[in-house]
């Protein structure tokens, strides 16, 4: 694996403050009952560029937050762009590998969903993506 | 069809070549595929695509059998611990490159002193298996695809098989292995690359469902990727400089065009098939497999899940894995090409 691209441990600290950053637009985003505009601000930090579990988790902890948010999820279609799917597809495969039951209900929802809307080149373009780490 | 088959089309361009008015049909008779049949990897040795001189050779052992149809050639010339995967004839037919699991691009090339075909290699530049090898129309610059990702374009110069003139004045200073460029543009495997008719444009597929095409790769190279709806391609045709055939894993040829400004994008599905009430809507070998495994699951009507989630009405019912033209010798226009899998 290469490793250039990623981060070095100096700006772990840079990444942490970054996603508190994200963490909070999120919030206030999620106050003003805007949870697709709160589902792409959680999406567009993605590119972590880091192995470091303690970001990894950080970040997933927000992005989890904003996905769990989603309550209509036709709606949410209607405004995302298509550029997003493919790193949707991505933590929808996060939430499902945590087992938590209602995790799993509402990203096995959103993946029907997705499946349908970007087809399986989606799946298959967010197993081989080896940039975002998630 | 069933797999080791060989489908033949007809596709009709107008005059442009741009790709717009297209029909195309599949040839009512198929070919059954004797090498395959005997389960052995195919090798075409193409020769400048002219359709009478298709010669088959075998894959899938150490040595390249395919060389054995030339008279000639040096025992031995070929020495690989790992399948030869890919072979190509160049343009002008004095050079043939063949890649390999070995992570070794071979160039073999008459020798006039000997009555000799030797090979030259190209080692050490590759990571992983060589997948596809394309030679650009100047007879020169060769390009590879393989399965560390990568897309790379290396100058296959020889001395006394080719002269300074024969290719641009750039591209015929470079040594023999040296590497022009590096695509790094797919995070897995990659395959199936082409040149356009010109060489001006540079094709290949990623196994995570893209296509890439890369304009003046040699001076100022500039990429555009095509996300695909489905499964990934396995190899790829270029019909005009703006016209693509796209084959793989969707069983289904697909078109992709370039429009004015050069923009491609995906056209359609050569294949119009009936949908059979019974097939998923994916319609792709992936619902096939699933398919086949419900039907394990249910002893009882095991056959009868199986043949109809494969009553799809396509030419093709497994992976396609080769696309060629098929054209008289100095025909520029690809009329007629065929697929197999």
């Amino acid at each position: 694996m290469a490793t250039e691209g990623f981060v070095e441990d100096g700006n772990l600290e840079a990444i942490i403050s970054r996603i508190e950053q994200k963490s909070r637009k999120i919030e206030s985003l999620l106050k003003q009952s805007k949870p697709v505009e709160a589902l792409k601000t959680a999406l567009e930090g993605s590119p972590l560029k880091t192995r470091d579990e303690r970001c990894k988790s950080a970040n997933w902890i927000v992005v989890h937050r904003a996905i769990m948010a989603i309550k209509d999820v036709d709606a949410m279609f209607s405004y995302l762009d298509p550029e997003y799917y493919d790193i949707l597809m991505k933590y929808l495969y996060r939430g499902l590998a945590t087992g938590d039951r209602p995790t799993c209900d509402q990203c096995l929802k959103i993946h029907e969903k997705l499946t349908e809307k970007a087809g399986l080149g989606c799946i298959l373009r967010s197993l081989s993506d080896t940039v975002n780490t998630v | 069809m069933e797999r080791g088959w060989r489908q033949e089309w007809w596709i009709q361009v107008d005059s442009k070549g741009d790709g717009f008015g297209i029909q195309t049909w599949p040839e009512a008779f198929r070919y059954p595929n004797p090498d395959l049949e005997k389960k052995v990897k195919q090798l075409e040795l193409r020769r400048g695509g002219g359709e009478g001189d298709i010669a088959h050779g075998g894959g899938g052992n150490p040595s390249v059998r395919a060389v054995h149809h030339l008279p000639c050639l040096e025992p031995g010339s070929i020495q690989l611990n790992r399948a030869a995967l890919c072979v190509q004839w160049s343009p002008k037919e004095n050079k043939f490159a063949v890649g390999s699991g070995a992570k070794i691009v071979c160039i073999c090339y008459y020798e006039q002193e000997n009555n000799w075909w030797v090979s030259k290699l190209i080692r050490k530049k590759h990571n992983s298996s060589v997948t596809s090898v394309a030679w650009h129309p100047k007879n020169i610059l060769l390009a590879t695809t393989s399965t560390d990702g990568k897309c790379r374009v290396f100058s296959t110069f020889i001395k006394g098989v080719d002269s300074r003139e024969s290719g641009s004045s750039s591209s015929s200073d470079l040594k023999f292995g040296e590497q022009i460029a590096q695509l790094d543009l797919s995070y897995t495997w990659s395959f199936g690359v082409r040149w356009s008719p010109s060489g001006n444009t540079l094709a290949y597929a990623g196994h995570n469902s893209m296509i890439y095409f890369i304009d003046d790769v040699g001076s100022s190279p500039s990429a555009q990727s095509v996300a695909l709806r489905d499964l990934p391609l396995r190899d790829i045709l270029f019909v005009s400089e703006k016209m693509v055939i796209g084959v793989g894993f969707d069983c289904n040829p697909i078109i992709f065009t370039a429009d004015q400004t050069g923009l491609w994008s995906f056209l359609k599905f050569l294949d119009e098939r009936k949908t059979a009430p019974s097939s998923s809507k994916y319609g792709s070998q992936f619902s096939e497999a699933f398919g086949k495994l419900y039907g394990q699951s249910k002893p009882g009507t095991n056959s009868d899940t199986v043949e109809s989630s494969r009553a799809r009405g396509g030419a093709h019912e497994n992976c396609i894995s080769c696309i060629v033209p098929l054209r008289k010798p100095g025909d520029p226009v690809v009329r007629r090409f065929s697929t197999s899998g």
